[in-house]
């Protein structure tokens, strides 16, 4: 019996110290925040930021590829240089890929759990909005990249080809749309406690989805059978119908914004193309974009949006300058072309410049000027660059504004802090129908939308300036388009039914949308040809860089991005190199993404394992 | 040396002060004696000679006496005393008095010591023969020849498959100790440590943080912590080598374990122990300074400037003095360690009280470390129960200097750095002007942070300091409840707070934010607890016998660390109540961690002659996921005595194989699993936001795990006057746990993931003879050397190569590589052809891909090992040990350093340079090469595709400072070599002698040299080094030589007094 007893003893002893399970649970630092505790309305606001301020880098890096914009000659080595040159450089892969994975995607998971946790429908929908937008992004500029198995466990994740990844983001807004419909429990904080784009406004979410959806699907032009205007056309009705339906995202300038985002110490505030292109002073715009302003359709008249889009600047005399746009045909794109500017502001004191032939530049205070001895370089003060200032880089405005009182970059309509974001707007809504309307020969329908679109991007540029008006009135890139201006250019410019073509409805998309990724995979849709972009050339440098044939064959075109160098290309090499043919080689940026592609089988040329 | 014989007689004076003390605190246990009477007695071997001195002791008391040179003994004692003869080499013999008064007693040899025992793993004593694993364990007589401040330094040289590496000469600083290479990638590679059945914490603390009061492991030295035993305490330290042999630990058996076991109170008499050692320690080897060329470099045309620290000047005139500053710096280090104990015991209890006070100074002023300990471990047994406690507590202060790195972000520099690189045309004691303000070589030409400090200035000026305090104890219950079942009980804790304090004065130069003074402190407060119960079952059956144990255990540790700093003083008084509280920042931390394990073991043993064991535990850890923190490991050894079926004879006396499998591993850090968020960021709108930091929680880990197989054999020749060990050993530890760059499309750039093998595989072998056993001479000696080979395979794609330390030198670094080895260097190379001539550019230049992470070397010796000897004539005993290693790559990031500097003496040719190469006269798609010599004469100018030419003398400046580094082997050395690492005359007091002084039982004097000796083909600081310190984790910085504090040799006096 004494046994048993000893026994039973043990027993207890045992179950004593392993009955308490929870007691190894304490595998949570005490110190920091765990994923769990962050709320629908901090992550919601945190993911759109970085969503923006990927889609900001997208839009500022394609504006140099659709030669909206320009690179300085003295930095054709650059990232920048290599765009504008159509030389495909890895430089130019990695930070849209980084801000939507590592700032924004990587609180998916965790946000849409919290949203079921909780019963947060709209802020789910609002989730799953952004993630469409992210993929798609990035199977518009990638082609190709971990989708299904991204976000995951998978430390090396598998590629999926932009079939996969395209069709996948249409039922992710389609969830979308279904989600911000369903309406949220009682105790969920109402969207607008964590949104900073549409204020909250449910149905502004539901149009941008629909717009979204309207677009991504008409991005499928090339694909006879799998393009469906019908459904386009449905999800159009339904897409921002108005200007007022829009998502326009308003940004702020504040002195205060300075700690910065957690990748690159950036403005959390301020608008993103602000933080990629308004912070240097190296993008000019090209003749082929300011032509299409000044000039459309060869009428003379001006477009009275092209004092907003255009950069000004003064001298000493206060006089206001438009940039010109520099000429990307000019064989002096390979001498400098177009060269830096310098003002002269140190009151009193000429510079003076001698070029090689002794020919002399005497350079008066307030007066700009390019700082060379090339003298074939010193006309190109006509250009200006996007440089804005900001209050968050401890200037005193957003002018830049020089010692004697001159503003010496005004910043455009899209590129100063205070900009806004037309992130899904009814002009392009507009030009969308037109585009359809207009290939189905229906040119009654398609001229009316055509001119709507012009007509509501002018006046959705001009609400946005209404914030200006007060101080800056004399600035001409800020104050309020005349309506004599918008007659003069509506009654003239535009013309009618009967003159519509393709190439109209393109560049006017192209104006309401400067400064945007979507330019990029429109002109990708028509292979850049001159029917939709008149005018419209490869850049002088391609034809005279034998790299950037290397990267981009001749006769090809620039149709993607390389994956992220080093990240993805040494951290994930085993899939990168499995995710395409040519994933490895030098030309892979001439190989259309699966959107850019007429059929599966163009597309499956490249994949190691076909597309079904 | 006048220095070291007035510490000597300190010394004398010292132990005249303790004699009338310890006289008070000897006890003699009296024995009453009725009806005694006179017997004699004679004491021989089998073969018939007289055993001399052997001991003949009362049993239950301390009475008794020892036999004289013709083996004879005399008692008065009353009939029916029991009498136990020992002698050392014979088994014990005991003796009953019955009605005669003469005996003859015949003790046989123990000459095979087969009957040996030794603590295994759960500290269970188990006899050596019947394992199937191999264990070694050094006793206390043998770590207190050598007698260290860190117990690992005793165990250097003496078991095969050992390495320690003392990182550097430092006063208090730690050094590492790895079992058979290391297993983990990214994880601690060393041994766990267990004293008195709880687990030791040994980690070497970097308290701070380089982001918060810029400390780095290559800051400043550090202690491990099991320093904080006092080595006079141990009994016994057993060095669990294998998986095997461990793995009852589970968890934490992956490295091996040490298993140290303190001493215990002796049934008998109350026993006094006096020990008394001064030590006096010298810089072992200093860095070479070249003193041909003064401070100064040339300029591209040609012209000499003197604004730089560098010395690629002009030559020294017959005038100028070239300053020792190196050799003038470092002084004698001096030590005095002094012990004490009682002990005592009678049939039912036993205590043992002890107290030691290490006091040292170190080589370099303002350096000091000392240590102050107390232990008390009793027992007492009632009936079947036993209970017992061990309580240890100390304190431990230091001292400490900067050595490479300097404080991170702060300007300024390291001290050691400062010393190595101080141009001996300066006088490095000119830190003050003399009006006691600070002098500045370049004032008024550069900005106070840009300024090279003066290692004077650091060192009187700045201070750093750490202050450890601990206990350790455990309170333990045996129950036997029969004679075949019992149970124990252990519950015990580890408790230590230790503080950092790092003080810049103000007028330092250091970054511009703390030039008025600046102050942190780092407090890292450690607890530990465990719990143990276990219950052990013995059953014999004819030929057979079984023995089943199960057990379970709770631990749990618990750090917080908490952080202050402060900087900008109010006025010239420094505290952190002088500071404004917006100079003022804090940091605490959190770290918790607990490990539940049920375990058992089964062993069955047939006619003393086949032995099989089976080991099996299951973890619970709280580090890791719900699904995967609970984990089994099992193990298995057979260890066969063939020698046992072989007929009786003189030459193999014994002979014995062993095999054993096992599987153990590695659980991982706190809260790892766990996604944690960035800091609050107000986003658009004025919106909070929060959003995942971009280091993923693994929710998937799993723990690291290391299966090992090991062969030994066993064999003892000529009555056990020869002895062979051997051992092969293979491990794979895979599902390693590392937390390598990763896809981004995870969603973060970092995460801790399973992956990559590890694999060691090794022999170990240990002779062990006696040369000489006389009567009056005996020669005994251990030769043991070991070989290991560690390799990494099957990392993740795209990691190819990880670095596990912020240890950088020139463009050297210690690197795990893929498909290659453990413990690699990677480095920079000059770019090469096929046939490996080097490509010049068109002036000469090598040229080279840009790269710093190719391979160019393998740290791990090839071989080493050590050769231990005791040589006894009569009461003087000589021991020496030298130990050994061939071949492993040392950088020398001194001389690296040096070199820049233009103060290594492999620069000394600066009249001409010549370079031979191959030049490319094709293009970059099809080159041509063809082979150039070019010559570069310090007095000309060359076209090196400047506008102007460039002077002979820049250009060969520039080729030391820029090109000659680029190929980073340029400074490794295959290392070979062979050190006296110690040496000890002692010499007892005779037992005659003894018997005239009432009190005293034993007194032994001492000298003892430690590396006197050091034959290398190295050329720089001691090889043996480690740049970042003792506890840095996966493949370390072993092997990179960089302005540390240099190794020292020693010369100490000792005295052990028994009373």
């Amino acid at each position: 019996m004494k046994l048993f007893k000893y026994i039973g003893l043990c027993v207890l002893l045992v179950l004593a110290t392993t009955s308490c399970s929870n007691y190894l649970d304490i595998n949570t630092d005490p110190d920091t925040p765990s994923n769990s505790t962050a709320s629908v309305q901090t992550r919601l606001p945190w993911m759109q930021h970085y969503y923006l301020y990927a889609q900001g880098v997208a839009n500022v890096r394609t504006a140099l590829i659709t030669q909206e914009n320009t690179s300085l000659g003295t930095r054709r080595a650059t990232r920048d240089g290599y765009l504008a040159g159509w030389r495909g450089d890895n430089s130019t892969s990695t930070t849209v890929y980084q801000f939507l994975f590592i700032g924004c995607l990587a609180n998916f998971n965790d946000m849409i759990a919290k949203c079921e946790e909780v019963g947060a429908y709209q802020y789910e929908g609002a989730t799953y909005a952004i993630k469409a937008m992210a993929f798609m992004l990035m199977q518009e500029l990638y082609g190709e990249m971990p989708y299904t198995q991204a976000l995951g466990s998978a430390v090396t994740p598998k590629y999926d080809n932009g079939k996969i990844i395209f069709n996948g983001c249409i039922s992710d807004i389609d969830k979308a749309i279904e989600l911000l419909n369903k309406p949220q429990a009682s105790t969920v904080p109402a969207l607008s406690a964590g949104d900073s784009w549409n204020g909250g406004d449910v149905n502004k979410w539901i149009a941008m989805c629909y717009g979204l959806k309207a677009r991504w699907l008409n991005n499928l032009s090339k694909k006879t059978g799998t393009y469906d205007t019908a459904t386009i056309l449905d999800c159009l009705s339904k897409a921002p119908t108005s200007n007022a339906v829009s998502t326009v995202i308003k940004h702020q300038d504040l002195a205060t914004d300075n700690i910065g985002d957690i990748l690159f110490s950036d403005p959390m505030y301020a608008n993103v193309n602000y933080c990629s292109i308004g912070m240097n002073k190296n993008t000019r715009p090209t003749s082929w974009y300011a032509g299409m302003l000044t000039n459309f359709d060869n009428k003379g008249i001006e477009d009275p949006r092209a004092d907003k889009l255009l950069p000004w600047r003064q001298g000493g005399d206060k006089v206001w300058r438009r940039s010109s746009g520099a000429d990307q045909q000019s064989a002096r794109r390979m001498s400098n072309y177009p060269y830096p500017t310098t003002y002269n502001d140190h009151t009193g004191k000429v510079v003076t410049l001698t070029a090689s032939d002794g020919t002399v530049l005497t350079v008066a205070p307030g007066s700009w000027y390019c700082n060379t001895t090339d003298k074939t370089c010193w006309g190109d003060t006509i250009y200006n660059s996007f440089y804005s200032s900001a209050l968050n880089q401890g200037d005193p405005s957003e002018d830049w504004t020089s010692t004697d009182g001159s503003i010496l970059a005004s910043g455009t309509m899209f590129t100063r802090p205070t900009s806004p974001t037309f992130l899904v707007t009814y002009p392009e809504m507009c030009f969308i129908k037109a585009e359809i309307y207009f290939n189905k020969g229906d040119k009654g329908t398609a001229y009316a939308a055509y001119k709507d679109g012009i007509q509501a991007s002018i006046d959705l540029m001009n609400s946005s300036l209404a914030a200006y008006n007060k101080t800056d009135a004399q600035n001409p890139s800020k104050s309020q388009i005349s309506s004599a201006k918008v007659d003069a250019f509506m009654n003239g410019a535009i013309g009618t039914q009967d003159d519509l073509t393709l190439g109209k409805i393109m560049e006017q998309k192209f104006i309401a949308m400067s400064m945007t990724s979507q330019n990029w995979a429109d002109m990708r849709r028509y292979d850049y040809n001159t029917t939709a972009y008149p005018n419209w050339a490869i850049p002088y440098e391609y034809y005279q860089d034998n790299l950037a044939q290397k990267a981009i064959n001749m006769g090809s075109q620039y149709r993607r991005w390389s994956q992220p160098g080093t990240l993805e290309t040494s951290y994930n090499e085993v899939e990168w190199k499995a995710s395409n043919k040519y994933a490895a080689a030098d030309n892979i940026w001439q190989y259309p993404c699966w959107f850019d592609c007429a059929t599966d089988a163009q597309y499956n040329e490249q994949m190691n394992t076909p597309v079904q | 040396m006048n220095k070291k014989w007035r510490y000597l007689l300190a010394l004398i004076v010292l132990l005249g002060c303790f004699v009338p003390t310890t006289q008070v605190c000897a006890v003699e246990v009296v024995q009453s004696a009725h009806q005694s009477k006179s017997i004699t007695g004679v004491v021989k071997t089998t073969s018939g000679e007289p055993v001399i001195g052997a001991s003949i002791l009362i049993q239950g008391t301390a009475r008794g006496t020892i036999t004289n040179v013709d083996g004879k003994f005399s008692l008065d004692i009353p009939q029916g005393t029991k009498l136990i003869i020992s002698a050392v080499g014979y088994k014990k013999v005991e003796l009953t008095i019955g009605k005669g008064n003469s005996y003859t007693v015949t003790m046989e040899e123990d000459t095979q010591t087969l009957g040996e025992v030794v603590v295994t793993a759960m500290g269970i004593k188990k006899e050596k023969k019947a394992l199937g694993y191999s264990v070694q364990e050094l006793k206390s007589d043998e770590l207190m020849k050598v007698k260290t401040a860190n117990p690992l330094n005793s165990l250097a040289g003496k078991i095969a498959g050992v390495t320690i590496t003392q990182a550097g000469g430092a006063a208090g600083s730690g050094a590492e100790i790895i079992l058979r290479g290391g297993t983990s990638l990214e994880r601690d590679n060393q041994p766990l440590f267990v004293v008195d059945g709880i687990i030791y914490d040994n980690q070497t603390s970097v308290n701070g943080d380089s982001s918060f009061d810029g400390m780095m492991s290559t800051t400043t030295t550090n202690s491990n912590r099991v320093m904080d035993i006092n080595p006079e305490d141990i009994e016994s330290m057993s060095v669990l080598k294998g998986q095997a042999a461990a793995a009852l630990y589970g968890s934490r058996a992956s490295a091996g374990a040490i298993i140290i076991t303190t001493k215990k109170g002796k049934e008998g008499s109350t026993q006094v122990s006096f020990s008394s050692k001064l030590n006096l320690v010298w810089a072992n080897r200093l860095p070479e300074q070249q003193k041909t060329y003064k401070r100064g470099y040339y300029n591209a045309s040609g012209d000499l400037q003197d604004y730089t620290t560098n010395s690629w000047g002009e030559a020294y005139g017959a005038k100028d003095k070239a300053y020792d500053n190196i050799g003038d710096f470092f002084k004698t280090g001096s030590s005095f360690d002094n012990s004490v104990s009682v002990s005592g015991g009678s049939k039912n209890g036993n205590f043992y009280l002890s107290a030691s006070r290490f006091d040292q100074n170190g080589i370099i002023p303002t350096t000091d470390f000392d240590k102050t300990t107390f232990r008390f471990n009793g027992e007492q047994k009632y009936g079947k129960l036993t209970v017992g406690a061990n309580i240890a507590y100390s304190q431990a202060h230091t001292t400490k200097s900067m050595t490479s790195a300097g404080l991170y972000g702060s300007g300024g520099n390291g001290t050691m750095t400062s010393v190595y690189t101080w141009a001996p045309s300066d006088d490095m004691t000119h830190y003050l002007n003399t009006d006691g303000t600070k002098y500045r070589m370049f004032a008024g030409k550069q900005d106070l942070a840009d300024d090279v400090e003066n290692p004077y200035w650091q060192v009187h000026k700045n201070s750093l300091k750490d202050d450890t305090e601990r206990i350790t104890g455990n309170i333990h219950v045996v129950y036997d409840i029969f004679d075949w079942w019992n149970i124990s009980y252990r519950a015990g804790v580890d408790s230590y707070t230790t503080t950092n304090n790092t003080f810049i004065a103000p007028g330092g130069a250091v970054k511009i934010a703390w030039q008025n003074g600046m102050m942190s402190e780092n407090e890292e407060r450690f607890r530990y607890l465990s719990s143990n119960l276990m219950t052990n079952f013995k059953y014999k059956i004819n030929d057979f016998d079984f023995n089943l144990m199960l057990g379970t255990s709770t631990e749990d540790w618990n750090t917080v660390i908490n952080r202050r700093l402060g900087f900008n003083f109010a006025s010239d008084f420094y505290s952190f109540a002088n500071i404004e509280p917006a100079n003022k920042s804090f940091q605490e931390l959190h770290s918790r961690h607990r490990l539940v394990g049920v375990f058992g073991e089964f062993n069955a043993s047939w006619k003393n002659m086949l032995y099989l064991g089976f080991t099996g535990r299951n973890d619970w850890s709280s580090t890791l996921p719900v699904k995967n923190r609970s984990y089994f490991y099992p193990a298995a050894n057979v260890g066969f005595i063939f020698s046992e079926l072989l007929p009786k004879n003189n030459i193999l006396t014994y002979a014995k194989v062993r095999a054993s499998v096992a599987g153990v591993g590695k659980d991982t850090n706190p809260s790892e699993t766990n996604t944690y968020l960035w800091g609050v960021h107000t986003q658009l709108g004025g919106l909070t936001g929060l959003g995942n930091s971009w280091t993923r929680g693994n929710p998937y880990l799993k723990p690291e795990r290391t299966k090992s197989y090991e062969l030994g054999l066993e064999t003892r020749f000529f009555n056990g006057r020869l002895g062979l060990d051997a051992t092969y050993y293979s491990n794979k530890s895979y599902n390693q746990i590392i937390s390598p760059r990763l896809s981004q499309t995870t969603g973060y750039i970092f995460c801790s993931v399973n992956a990559g093998d590890v694999r060691n595989k090794g022999i170990e072998v240990s002779l062990t003879g006696q040369p000489i056993k006389t009567r009056n001479l005996t020669w005994e000696t251990t030769l043991n050397f070991s070989h290991n080979k560690g390799t990494v395979e099957k990392l993740i794609n795209g990691v190819d190569i990880l670095y596990v330390t912020d240890v950088q030198v020139g463009n050297a670094k210690a690197a795990s590589f893929n498909n290659g080895k453990f413990m690699g260097i990677s480095g920079s190379e000059w770019a090469r052809t096929d046939k490996g001539q080097i490509i010049l550019d068109k002036y000469g230049m090598p040229t080279w891909d840009g790269e710093s992470t190719h391979y160019i070397g393998n740290r791990e010796p090839k071989i080493q090992g050590g050769l231990n000897n005791s040589i006894q004539y009569k009461n003087w005993n000589l021991s020496f040990l030298l130990d050994f290693r061939l071949g492993g790559a040392v950088y020398n990031g001194t001389d690296y350093l040096l070199t820049n500097y233009g103060l290594s003496k492999r620069t000394l040719n600066r009249q001409t340079l010549t370079i031979k190469g191959v030049v490319n006269t094709g293009t970059t798609d099809t080159p041509v090469y063809q082979d150039q010599t070019f010559t570069f004469n310090a007095g000309e100018s060359y076209d090196m595709g400047a506008s102007t030419k460039t002077s002979g003398r820049s250009i060969i400046q520039d080729y030391w400072g820029t090109y000659y580094p680029r190929e980073s082997s340029n400074f490794m050395t295959q290392v070979n070599w062979l050190r006296l690492r110690s040496v000890t005359l002692s010499y007892s007091c005779p037992q005659s002698l003894l018997t005239k002084l009432k009190y005293i039982k034993g007194c032994t004097f001492s000298v003892t040299g430690t590396n006197l000796l050091l034959l290398t083909n190295y050329k720089g600081l001691d090889p043996e080094a480690s740049a970042a310190g003792s506890g840095t984790i996966g493949s370390s910085s072993v092997g990179f030589d960089y302005c540390g504090v240099p190794a020292t040799a020693g010369m100490s006096f000792g005295v052990n007094l028994t009373f």
